[in-house]
C-alpha cells in the first residue's frame, strides 16, 4: 500500500527532462515536505504522481497497481491532488467550489440541480478544517489570496481522498494559518492518510513533516528526517550561499536568510 | 474585517417554476398576438380536437401560429443551451452558439442551395439540407483539427479558423449569385421562423434529443470544467474525451435549428448570461433553466417581430406599409444588444 514513482523521467517535449531517475514512496501514515528551487521540477513530480503528466520512463504505482490502469473517477476517490494555480472561468461560490470535492467522495447524487443535505455537511466540515466556515457564501473571487487558497485546500480535503498531494498549500497563508494547516496535515497522518506537500518554508516542513525531499535540476537531492536533510553545505549547494542554519538544541536547525 | 454581503443565488426549482410558467405564458401570447385578431382559445380547442373541414377563421389562423410558436419555443430553448455549453467549454463568458463556426458554416450551405438549386438535393428539404450537412462538416473538421493540434486551446483556434473559411466561402457564394439570390440570402441570415405545419418543429426533435442526450451523460463534468480543467483532470474528468463530446453535443443543437430558422442572434449569448449569477455554476439546474428562458424569449422576440409592423404602419405608412413582419433576428438583435450593455455597465 503506497503511492510510488519508480525511475521517473519526464520533459515537456523540449529536449532537456524536467525530472530524471526519480524513486519516491508515499506510505500511509507519512508526511512528506518535497522542497526546492524554483523551476526544479516540483510541481512536475506531483503532477506525475497524481496521473495528469505521462512520465517518459518509469512509472507510477498506486497501492501496487499502474496509476494509468485505474479509471480515472475510481483514481479520484484516493488521490486528490490540488495545482499550484487554479483559476475558475466564471464566479463560484466557496460552497460551490467545495462541494465539486464533496462530489467525488460520492456526497450527491448524478444529477442535482443544488447539493443536497450530505454534500453540503461534506462542504462544511471541509471548510471547517481550514478555519474557513465563516466564507462558505462568499464568492472565490472576492476573497483575499490566503483565505482562497484555504478554501482550495478544502475543496480537496472534501473528496476524502487517502493520499494527498498538495502543490503549495500554504502559499500566501499568514503564520498562525500555515501552522494550523500543517497540523491538520500531521493529524491526518496519524489517522492513516498520506500527504505529499510542496513548500518552499524548510522551517514549517522541519517541524510537522516526518521527512523533507529536497528536489534540485531533475533530481531527488536528498530525503530524509529534518535534522539529516537540513544541513548547511546541502543547502548552500541548492539554494545559494545566502542562507544560514541556526543550531536548536533537541530540533531540527532553523533556516533563516542572510 | 468588513465582509462584502454573501453571494444570494436562488433555489433552482424555484427558479425553474417562475421560468416555465413565464414560457407558458410567452407561448399564450405567441398564440393569441399577430397581424390577425383571433379567439385564440377557441381556435387552439378546434385544431387539437376537431377535423380540419371544421375549423373557423379561428383554427385556419391558430393551425398556422402553433407551429410558429412551437418553433420559436424549440429554437431559443436549443440557441441558449448550446450558448451555456461553449460559453463554458471556451471558458468565456462571451463565446455564442455560432463561435466556432457552425452558423457561417450552416449559412455557407444555405447559400449553396439558394444560388445553386441543383445541389441542393430537393428531395431531402433543399438548402436545408444543405445547411445542415455543411454545420455538421464544419464541426467533424473542427474536432478533427484540434485533435491534430497539440495546443490546449486547439478547439478555439480550430474553431475561430474555420469561421473565417466558412466565411470566406460565403463572401464567395455571393458574389457567385444574382440580386434575388441575394435578397433570398440577407433575408435567411435575418433569420425566420416560418413553419407551415408541425412536421418542421418536429423534424428538429431528432438532432436537439441527440444534443441533449450528450448533455445529460455530461452536465456534471461541465461543472468541473467550469471550475479548472488541471482540477477537473484529477477529479476523474476525461477532459479531452468530454471537451469533443460537449462540442458535438453543442453543434447537434445549434445545426439543427439554425438549418431551419437562420442564424438568429444574441439568445445564445444573453441568455445564460443573465441566468449564471442567480444559479451559479451547477450546470443540471443552469442548462434547463436556459432552455426555458432562451424559449420564452425567442417567443416573445417573434410575437414582437410579427405585431411592430402593424403598429408601426400606423405611424409611418409609407415606410412600413409593405411588410407584414420584421426577421426576428432583427428583433432579438435589436432587443439583445442594449440589454447586453446594459448588463454589462451595471456589473462594471
Ligand atoms: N507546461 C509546461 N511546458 C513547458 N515547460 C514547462 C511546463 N511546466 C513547467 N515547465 C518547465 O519545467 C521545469 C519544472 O517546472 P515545475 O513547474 O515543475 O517547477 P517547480 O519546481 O514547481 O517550480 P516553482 O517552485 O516555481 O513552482 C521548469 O523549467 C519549467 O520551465
Ligand atoms: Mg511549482
Amino acid at each position: 500500500m503506497a503511492l510510488a514513482a519508480e525511475n521517473l523521467r519526464a520533459d515537456y517535449g523540449e529536449g532537456s527532462p524536467v525530472l530524471e531517475g526519480v524513486d519516491l514512496a508515499l506510505e500511509p501514515g507519512r508526511f512528506l515536505a518535497l522542497a526546492g528551487p524554483n523551476g526544479a521540477g516540483k510541481s512536475t513530480l506531483l503532477r506525475c504522481l497524481a496521473g495528469l503528466h505521462l512520465p517518459q520512463a518509469g512509472r507510477v504505482l498506486l497501492d501496487g497497481r499502474p496509476l494509468a490502469a485505474i479509471p480515472p473517477r475510481r483514481r479520484a476517490r484516493i488521490l486528490g491532488y490540488l495545482p499550484q494555480e487554479v483559476g475558475p472561468a466564471f464566479p463560484f461560490t466557496v460552497a460551490e467550489a467545495v462541494a465539486l470535492g464533496a462530489r467525488v467522495a460520492g456526497h450527491g447524487r448524478w444529477f442535482e440541480t443544488r447539493p443536497g443535505r450530505e454534500c453540503r455537511e461534506a462542504v462544511r466540515r471541509a471548510l471547517e478544517q481550514v478555519d474557513a466556515l465563516d466564507l462558505e457564501e462568499r464568492l472565490l473571487g472576492e476573497l483575499s489570496g490566503g483565505e482562497r487558497r484555504r478554501v482550495l485546500v478544502a475543496s480537496v480535503l472534501a473528496q476524502e481522498p487517502r493520499y494527498l498531494l498538495l502543490d503549495e498549500p500554504a502559499a500566501m497563508l499568514d503564520l498562525h494559518h500555515q501552522a494550523w494547516l500543517f497540523s491538520l496535515f500531521r493529524r491526518f497522518c496519524r489517522e492513516g492518510l498520506a500527504v505529499l506537500c510542496v513548500t518552499h518554508d524548510l522551517n514549517l516542513a522541519a517541524t510537522f513533516a516526518d521527512e523533507i525531499l529536497i528536489l534540485d535540476r531533475h533530481i531527488l537531492r536528498a530525503r530524509g528526517a529534518p535534522a539529516e536533510v537540513l544541513r548547511e553545505e546541502l543547502l548552500h549547494e541548492v539554494f545559494g550561499e545566502r542562507l544560514e542554519l541556526l543550531p536548536r538544541p533537541g530540533r531540527a536547525p532553523a533556516v533563516l536568510p542572510r | 474585517m468588513s465582509a462584502p454581503a454573501p453571494q444570494t443565488r436562488l433555489r433552482p426549482a424555484l427558479l425553474l417554476g417562475l421560468l416555465a410558467a413565464a414560457g407558458l405564458a410567452a407561448a399564450a401570447l405567441g398564440l393569441a398576438l399577430g397581424s390577425e385578431p383571433v379567439r385564440a382559445w377557441q381556435g387552439l380547442v378546434e385544431v387539437l380536437g376537431r377535423e380540419r373541414a371544421q375549423w373557423t377563421e379561428d383554427g385556419r389562423i391558430l393551425a398556422l401560429r402553433l407551429p410558429r410558436v412551437a418553433l420559436a419555443w424549440l429554437t431559443g430553448a436549443a440557441l441558449a443551451v448550446a450558448g451555456a455549453v461553449l460559453q463554458t467549454l471556451l471558458r468565456n463568458g462571451l463565446a455564442t452558439p455560432f463561435t466556432l463556426g457552425v452558423a457561417a458554416a450552416s449559412s455557407f450551405g444555405a447559400f449553396l442551395g439558394i444560388a445553386f438549386p441543383a445541389f441542393a438535393l430537393p428531395w431531402l428539404g433543399g438548402e436545408r439540407s444543405l445547411a445542415l450537412g455543411a454545420a455538421l462538416l464544419e464541426t467533424w473538421l473542427v474536432l478533427a483539427v484540434a485533435r491534430r493540434s497539440a495546443r490546449a486551446d486547439g478547439l478555439l483556434l480550430a474553431g475561430v479558423t474555420l469561421n473565417f473559411l466558412f466565411g470566406a466561402a460565403t463572401l464567395f457564394v455571393r458574389y457567385l449569385a444574382d440580386p434575388y439570390d441575394l435578397a433570398r440570402m440577407d433575408r435567411w441570415l435575418l433569420g425566420s421562423l416560418d413553419a407551415t405545419s408541425l412536421a418542421t418543429p418536429a423534424s428538429l426533435l431528432p438532432w436537439l434529443g441527440a444534443g441533449l442526450l450528450l448533455l445529460l451523460f455530461r452536465v456534471r463534468d461541465l461543472d468541473d470544467l467550469a471550475f479548472d480543467p488541471e482540477l477537473a483532470a484529477a477529479r476523474g474528468v476525461r477532459v479531452e474525451t468530454s471537451r469533443r463530446l460537449l462540442l458535438l453535443a453543442t453543434a447537434l443543437l445549434t445545426a439543427g435549428v439554425v438549418a431551419h430558422a437562420g442564424p438568429i442572434a444574441f439568445v445564445g449569448l444573453l441568455v445564460p448570461h443573465a441566468l449564471r449569477p442567480f444559479l451559479g455554476l451547477r450546470h443540471a439546474a443552469l442548462l434547463p433553466a436556459c432552455a426555458l428562458l432562451g424559449g420564452a424569449f425567442l417567443i416573445l422576440a417573434d410575437v414582437l417581430a410579427r405585431t411592430l409592423p402593424a403598429l408601426l404602419a400606423g405611424l409611418l405608412p409609407e415606410a412600413f406599409g409593405r411588410s407584414s413582419e420584421l426577421p426576428v433576428g432583427l428583433v432579438t438583435a435589436l432587443i439583445g444588444g442594449p440589454f447586453f450593455l446594459a448588463l454589462l455597465l451595471r456589473r462594471g
